[in-house]
């Protein structure tokens, strides 16, 4: 086993290990269950790092490692990352190493059940991504859910609904997306297998793929990205449970169903999605559209980021399933650009609304005054979300932007799914931030606690940094400028001077 | 060229020492004293001032001859996401009139607001407007264009409402920021739809800058000149947002010469913008708002100049507009509570009135050799014969005299008794006046000096810029006759008697505020219903609960069924076989 | 009886012998309750180690007159009985004093009937494994302490009599007709017969069949007495219900309709055939129990109706693996063998939820209710981790060899076309998934109930802690099992 193939073992071994240690630790030694905790998901991020450095690029997986697993039915063991799992693996550690060390010693009511639930969520999530077996997929799709359940299940507020929601939904349609995947292997032929290479060969040969076995397929993703109309169970779920587990829902879950899109169904339908891409397209454009919409009336900080990051992510959709490359790119860059804003504005949600007591906006003023370092550097998601140009959320528009070749229709949508979230997030950002500080009904202890003020900041640099070097994410491709470009010469020539 | 290439790396300073500036500010500027903080925000300005002068003037009359430099970031070429700066004759002087406006707000901000608690946030804030506005001047890719645009609009959104957020200054801060916001993506739509779609892309360009130059019907968010903190409203209605828009027309002037209809549609809203301009701002009883209405009414002329052809008119116009409009500003201002903006005028010391009412005059810059008089030579000399060229007659014409007009309305709410005596007027507030005073017919000087009676639009045109001038004086005239001989012309009656009208003028004869409301209740409506009827009600309540409900409402009635009673049990089964065999044997 | 074969029907006979006599011996020596206790053990692997020995069965060899056929697929399910015995005895050992003396034997006596029906390969031979296997355990329900083990008894048997009266009118029907009850003789006699929409007696006695079956199978509509049944039973009987025979029954009914009624799918005027039948109800079963399981407040009736939807479940996939049996045959054996696999991972889930409850006990003795489970991972985390993981595998979640099992009932369905059958299926894991969170929420999340207590001993730890242990590894490894189940099926066709 070479280098690369071991680290690739060991991305979701590692937090596993970490969640053992923790669950073997006896429950009052919560120092070291919390050490442990924040400790095994750096080691991820250690080992995604390392794994980044010494695997080289190139068309297809870029490290791969296979085993059977259930031969008689071509089941087998396949993890594998190309450049889009890279990509999200090193998305979903860091987010993951955001949750664990900036909210970790701060729960309220904190137990070993939740440090456990988090590792194993990690897990879960960075095996989903290196999955190319589809059994190997669907399994790590739904045992993902069983930690998310205990980790959202003591919320604030009605946390074990949200999270039986969410679980049930999510299962209900992971088992309609099995369906689909069976469907697919006889659609296919030949001894049955469920690995992703072989299975989308074959199906490439295939005349056409119906376009309720797409359905079937997509189903789950779509649930998972919260696109409009299945979008219900996130509204409630981020505003009802813990910090980390809203941090991990916006800055995992939605861009892994996102991804879900491009690994299974892109890959087994084709770029095209069998034919059905068109549909995807306008349904990202109507989410990106509805949330945004939605997120303009909200009086709730939380419920207000939620549609803004389900509206994110709907246009990261939108990009994914258009036909063009850049569009494609874009699309990623928005799924990165969603996690990590998203993550970062739950973590300043939760601490601001922690220290308040409140997520009623009309409750939360005046942190510039108060605390300007944290507030300015919620600022750069704030900006990513609206697609301010420099930030991760900016590159990406504008790839989608170039992929929808200037139709009039596909324009305006796009126009009002940026307007429309930019416009909230902004203004929610400006009454939290502006108006007058009441110190007294505020929390008396210190907030934000350093840890969180620094994992904020190493957020929003990384927001900025995807965006003032898009290259570091993902290789975009461009035609909209050269005509400004020579815009300006020609303009130039026609200037006259005063 | 060794000078051009060095002029050129060296450019790129125009925006990084103030954005250099604005970071200090913000970091250190709540434990400086004020001596330094003055010091640190007027040396951003001055510096950026100064430098686009020297490069203005050597670009266009040295050997560079107003062709320009792109510097390329090589470290961020990624289409089209480069780094591309380029300054040209046309982006130095936008700079230099950009950065002479923000120093003098500057300067007025350190008198007014210089007391107060986040005085160096809102410094910084300038700064980085500033600092956007220089990147906009010399962007040379779609990026760095929009980088500067966006920045700007979202320090303007903050700056508006500064000290107030929730209160009405909120709501000003709220109008900016959706219409900023809406010029912005329309500008990066149309960046990116120009090479695909050509008519769409230049139609969303043109879209974004009538948005932020707040021409007709985008003209919304204007009335709130009247909240908005003097220093900012100085400098957010004129230097920051029509400066921007024609600038960014007259990059794109090519695209609009070759396509017909796009010059129409400048043509048409530079003359609704003078039209409806002139009627609201004589119809405004209150000086602030009236102004207001000018910035829409020179924008208007701006426009018609590009329409022309002449880029160079609507540059003068744009800049000249953003020093007279910012100076009247600036002087209204120091008659008014700075926090409060210009809608309550508190009356002045005597012993102010004098130099102010000069420094106010003196503004106007439609006497010659100021900006605006060159802006009417050289936009009457390229209008064409025919209609257009009376229309553009007529609208110098009604520009001069509602200018007038509204600058006597503000000299003469000067003479107001002080509502309070004890009222402390810093000495510095004059200076931003008086400079702006001074810039404008300097500059112009400058210019002719430079370039010849050919900077005004030549020989003929000038009886006509003449015109100008004098309807200016008639306005003033006109004004200080009603204002003195208390009598009313029709319009101030109508303003007077009628509420109706007074609304119709507050919000730029309704159009604006129609727009305004209608797409903020179309939007929220639309809220509404993805949120509350296809979420809530359709999702959650018809359809999940629903669902439950029936499996739940089986479950009950099975257990209704199986109570435990023996013989019911049997009769089920019986019939459940019975109905088995039936149903075998269809 | 065929000399050559007889130990073919060894485990029967051992479990049968011992059960008759320790069923003899234990009123007479109350006290050596613990000995007889250890004798049924014994027992039980010894039968246990002869069914290994004589795997994979000798499918040419028969017994009793033809009636019975020790092959793979008897072995099979006979393995998954025997275990599920054994389970339900170690409980009798954490019963204490409650253990009624002869308990044991009866246990015994109920697991060989339920291993005859696994053999049996004869209507007739079915009939007298169903009742043989049901009145031990009716045995079990009244002999236990409190009314309501009488009541479930008088239910149990009102069930045994139904059941049996309707099975035995279809197979008086059904020879009357063809002349013989063997299974392998039915499908030429059938054939033999023509169409058989001529025949609406025949057709009358195949329904009867499927219905006698589906009372001992809990199928919905003929589930009627099984929750109170389940209910009254002391827990080694309910498991035996469940586990034990639900599962034997379901193996039974796969050869009735696979082997006896054959490839006869045609639907046509005067007959509908079987699939669509068993698809019907099935369908019904499982919207309907799971339905039945979400409003019930008692954790026995919660299970019982859970279990009968499980048979829901499994129906439909008999029916689709019927469809499939007239298409390619080879697609029919990994069908049937995905559904014994199905049936011996649920009989264990069974045993381990029946540990649960069985040792969930409230101080005014009352049956266990929703509530008690509360906070019972704090009381006994091992015991909490075993009910979760069960309740996990029921609903079919990875890693847990429900996971398989459900994989394969869908691949069935997909298999046979059946797409809108494996969405409601899909629909009906989510409601099951409703109920299983509830309560592992309430396990884990919730403060433990006042006034119940859990009493944890070697031996339910032990049960509950091997219980999981295969869970969990064959949802890590399910390919031998399903080798073994695969096989199996395949000497069950002949192949």
């Amino acid at each position: 086993m070479t280098t690369p193939q071991a680290l690739l073992l060991s991305l979701p071994c590692v937090p596993v290990a970490g969640a053992l240690v923790a669950g073997l630790l006896p429950a009052r030694r919560g120092r070291a269950i919390r050490a442990v905790g924040w400790t095994a998901s750096l080691a991820a991020l250690a080992v995604w790092v390392w794994l980044r450095a010494v695997v080289e690029a190139g068309p297809g997986p870029w490290v791969s490692l296979q085993a059977p697993w259930v031969p008689a039915f071509g089941i087998s063991v396949h993890l594998a990352l190309d450049g889009t799992g890279v990509l999200m693996s090193g998305l979903v550690a860091a987010v993951a190493v955001a949750a664990a060390v900036a909210t970790l010693p701060f729960e309220p009511g904190l137990s070993r059940v939740h440090v456990v639930s988090l590792l194993l969520a990690e897990a879960g999530m960075l095996g989903l991504v290196a999955a190319w077996d589809l059994i190997l997929f669907v399994t790590f799709w739904e045992v993902t859910l069983i930690p998310f359940y205990f980790l959202m299940g003591r919320g604030p507020r009605a946390g074990a609904a949200a999270a039986t929601r969410f679980v049930v939904t999510s299962v209900t349609s992971s088992v309609l997306m099995w369906v689909g995947l069976l469907w697919a292997v006889r659609l296919a032929g030949g001894t049955p297998t469920f690995d992703l290479i072989e299975l989308s060969a074959r199906l490439a040969i295939q005349p056409e793929v119906p376009g309720s076995l797409v359905l079937l397929l997509s189903v789950a993703c779509l649930v998972r990205m919260a696109a409009l109309p299945l979008h219900t169970w996130l509204t409630v779920a981020v505003a009802d449970v813990p910090t980390a587990a809203a941090m991990l829902l916006a800055g995992g879950v939605l861009p892994l169903g996102g991804f879900g899109l491009v690994h299974v169904v892109g890959r087994l339908c084709g770029p095209d999605l069998g034919g059905v891409g068109d549909w995807f397209m306008w349904l990202g454009l109507a989410t990106a559209t509805g949330g945004g919409l939605a997120a303009l009336v909200q009086r709730d900080l939380k419920r207000l980021l939620a549609f803004v990051c389900l509206a994110q992510v709907g246009l990261a959709s939108a990009g994914l399933a258009m036909p063009s490359e850049a569009a494609r790119a874009g699309g990623l860059h928005l799924l990165v650009a969603a996690g990590l804003g998203g993550a970062a504005l739950f973590l300043f949600a939760g601490v601001v609304c922690q220290a308040r007591g409140s997520q009623r906006l009309v409750d939360l003023a005046g942190l510039w005054a108060s605390h300007p370092f944290f507030a300015g550097m919620a600022f750069a998601a704030v900006a990513s979300a609206a697609a301010v140009p420099g930030t991760a959320g900016f590159v990406g528009a504008a790839q989608v932007l170039q992929g929808t070749g200037g139709g009039w229709l596909g324009v305006a949508m796009l126009a009002l799914a940026l307007l429309c979230p930019g416009v909230a997030v902004v203004w929610a950002y400006r009454r939290v931030v502006g108006g007058s500080y009441q110190g007294d009904v505020w929390s008396a202890e210190r907030w934000p606690r350093k840890r969180q003020a620094v994992v904020l900041a190493v957020l929003a640099l990384a927001i900025l940094a995807t965006g003032l070097f898009p290259a570091l994410v993902s290789p975009g491709t461009g035609q909209g400028s050269t005509a400004v470009a020579s815009a300006d010469t020609r303009g130039q020539a026609g200037e006259g001077t005063p | 060229m060794g000078v051009a290439r060095f002029m050129a790396e060296a450019h790129v300073l125009l925006w990084i020492v103030p954005a250099i500036s604005a970071v200090l500010l913000s970091g250190l500027g709540a434990r400086l004293g004020n001596r330094w903080l003055n010091a640190l925000a007027l040396a951003g300005n001055g510096w950026t001032c100064l430098q686009a002068l020297l490069a203005g003037v050597y670009f266009l009359y040295g050997p560079a001859d107003g062709v320009g430099h792109p510097v390329i970031w090589s470290w961020m070429t990624l289409e089209p996401f480069g780094l591309v700066f380029n300054l040209d004759g046309t982006g130095a002087w936008a700079i230099v009139a950009l950065a002479g406006v923000t120093l003098a707000a500057q300067l007025h901000a350190a008198a007014s607001v210089g007391r107060l608690a986040g005085r160096h946030r809102f410094a910084a804030l300038m700064q980085i407007g500033l600092a956007s506005g220089a990147m906009l001047a010399c962007a040379g890719s779609p990026l760095v264009m929009l980088v500067g645009w966006e920045g700007q609009a979202l320090a303007a959104a903050f700056l508006a409402g500064f000290w107030e957020p929730e209160a009405g200054g909120g709501r000003t801060g709220m109008r900016w920021l959706l219409f900023q916001r809406l010029s912005g993506l329309l500008l990066m739509l149309g960046l990116f739809t120009l090479g695909v779609e050509e008519d769409l892309g230049l139609g969303l360009i043109l879209a974004a800058a009538a948005v932020r130059a707040g021409q007709v019907p985008f003209h919304g968010w204007l009335p709130d000149i009247g909240r908005v903190p003097v220093p900012a409203g100085a400098l957010l209605h004129g230097a920051w947002s029509s400066l921007p828009a024609v600038l960014l027309l007259v990059r794109i002037a090519p695209w609009v010469e070759s396509s017909p209809w796009a010059v129409q549609a400048v043509v048409v809203v530079g003359l609704a913008g003078v039209l409806l301009g002139a009627l609201a701002a004589l119809q405004q009883p209150v000086a602030a708002k009236a102004l207001g209405w000018l910035f829409v009414l020179h924008g208007g002329l701006a426009f018609l100049g590009l329409a022309f052809g002449d880029p160079v008119a609507a540059l003068l116009l744009a800049s000249g507009q953003a020093v007279a409009l910012g100076g009247m500003t600036l002087a209204a201002g120091v008659l008014t509570d700075p926090l409060a903006g210009l809608g309550a005028v508190l009356g002045l010391p005597a012993r102010f009135r004098g130099r102010l009412v000069f420094g106010l005059v003196c503004t106007l810059s439609l006497l010659p050799p100021g900006l605006t008089f060159l802006g009417f030579g050289r936009l009457l000399a390229a209008a064409p014969q025919g209609t257009l060229g009376k229309l553009a007659l007529a609208a110098v014409l009604v520009a001069g005299v509602a200018t007038g007009w509204v600058a006597q309305r503000v000299v003469r709410s000067l003479g107001a008794e002080p509502a309070d005596e004890g009222l402390p007027v810093q000495r510095g507030l004059a200076f931003g006046p008086w400079l702006l005073a001074a810039a404008a017919p300097a500059c112009g000087a400058l210019v002719l000096w430079l370039n010849g009676p050919a900077a005004a639009g030549g020989e003929q045109a000038w009886p006509l810029a003449l015109l100008g001038s004098g309807a200016a004086l008639a306005g003033a005239g006109l004004g200080w006759l009603v204002g003195r001989g208390r009598r009313r012309v029709l319009p101030e009656r109508l303003a007077q008697t009628q509420l109706v009208t007074q609304w119709l003028a507050d919000t730029g004869l309704g159009l604006g505020a129609a727009v305004v409301q209608v797409s903020v209740v179309t939007a929220r409506a639309l809220g509404v219903i993805v949120w509350r009827v296809l979420g809530e009600w359709i999702m959650d309540g018809l359809v999940v609960a629903t669902a439950y409900r029936t499996v739940q409402g089986i479950g009950m009635a099975l257990r209704g069924l199986q109570n435990g009673n023996v013989h019911r049990y049997m009769l089920v089964i019986t019939a459940a076989a019975l109905g088995l065999v039936l149903w075998m044997l269809r | 009886m065929n000399p050559a074969g007889w130990q073919g029907a060894l485990p029967v006979l051992l479990v049968g012998l011992a059960g008759l006599s320790l069923a003899a011996m234990g009123p007479l020596l109350p006290h050596l309750r613990r000995v007889a206790l250890c004798l049924g053990l014994a027992a039980l692997l010894g039968a246990l180690a002869a069914v290994a020995v004589l795997w994979p069965g000798a499918p040419e060899t028969l017994l009793g007159g033809g009636g019975l056929r020790p092959d793979g697929y008897a072995l099979f399910v006979q393995a998954a009985v025997l275990l599920c015995a054994v389970f339900a005895l170690l409980f009798g050992w954490h019963a204490g004093e409650d253990w009624a003396p002869g308990s044991t034997g009866l246990v015994l006596l109920a697991t060989s009937g339920v291993c005859l029906l696994a053999l049996a390969v004869d209507l007739v031979a079915i009939l007298t494994g169903l009742v043989a296997a049901m009145l031990p355990l009716l045995g079990l329900s009244a002999a236990s302490p409190g009314l309501h083990g009488r009541e479930a008894a008088l239910k149990s048997l009102l069930a045994t009599t139904l059941g049996a009266g309707l099975l035995g009118l279809g197979v008086a029907l059904v020879a009357s007709q063809t002349g013989t009850t063997l299974l392998s003789a039915l499908p030429g006699e059938l054939e033999h017969l023509g169409w058989l929409g001529d025949r609406p007696l025949l057709v009358a006695g195949l329904a009867l069949c499927l219905a006698g079956l589906c009372v001992f199978m809990a199928a919905v509509p003929f589930h009627m007495l099984f929750p109170d049944a389940v209910e009254g039973a002391p827990t080694p009987a309910a498991m035996l219900l469940t586990g034990g025979l639900l599962v034997a029954g379901l193996a039974a009914t796969g050869r009735v309709v696979l082997c006896g009624f054959g490839d006869a799918v045609l639907s046509g005027p005067g007959y509908l055939a079987w699939t669509e039948v068993l698809h019907g109800l099935g369908v019904v079963t499982i919207l309907a129990a799971n339905a039945l399981a979400l409003v019930q407040r008692r954790l026995k009736r919660l299970l019982a109706c859970l279990a009968s939807g499980q048979v829901g479940l499994a129906l439909v996939t008999l029916a689709a693996a019927g469809v499939l049996q007239s298409r390619s045959p080879e697609e029919l054996d990994r069908a049937l063998g995905g559904l014994l696999a199905f049936l011996a991972v649920h009989s264990l889930t069974w045993v381990c939820l029946f540990v649960a409850v069985g040792s969930a006990v409230t101080e005014a003795g009352s049956d266990p209710k929703l509530g008690h489970l509360d906070g019972l991972a704090q009381r006994s985390p091992w015991l909490a981790a075993a009910v979760g993981l069960s309740l996990l595998c029921m609903s079919g979640l990875p890693l847990t060899a429900g996971f398989f099992a459900r994989m394969y009932l869908l691949e069935t369905m997909v298999a046979a076309g059946w797409t809108a059958s494996a969405v409601a299926v899909a629909l009906s894991v989510g409601l099951v998934l409703v109920m299983s969170l509830g309560l592992v929420g309430a396990m884990v999340l919730r403060p433990p109930r006042e006034g119940v207590t859990v009493r944890s001993s070697l031996a339910v730890s032990l049960v509950a802690g091997l219980a999981s242990l295969v869970i969990l590894g064959l949802g890590l490894l399910p390919g031998g099992l399903m080798d073994l189940a695969v096989r199996a099926a395949g000497s069950m066709l002949g192949r």
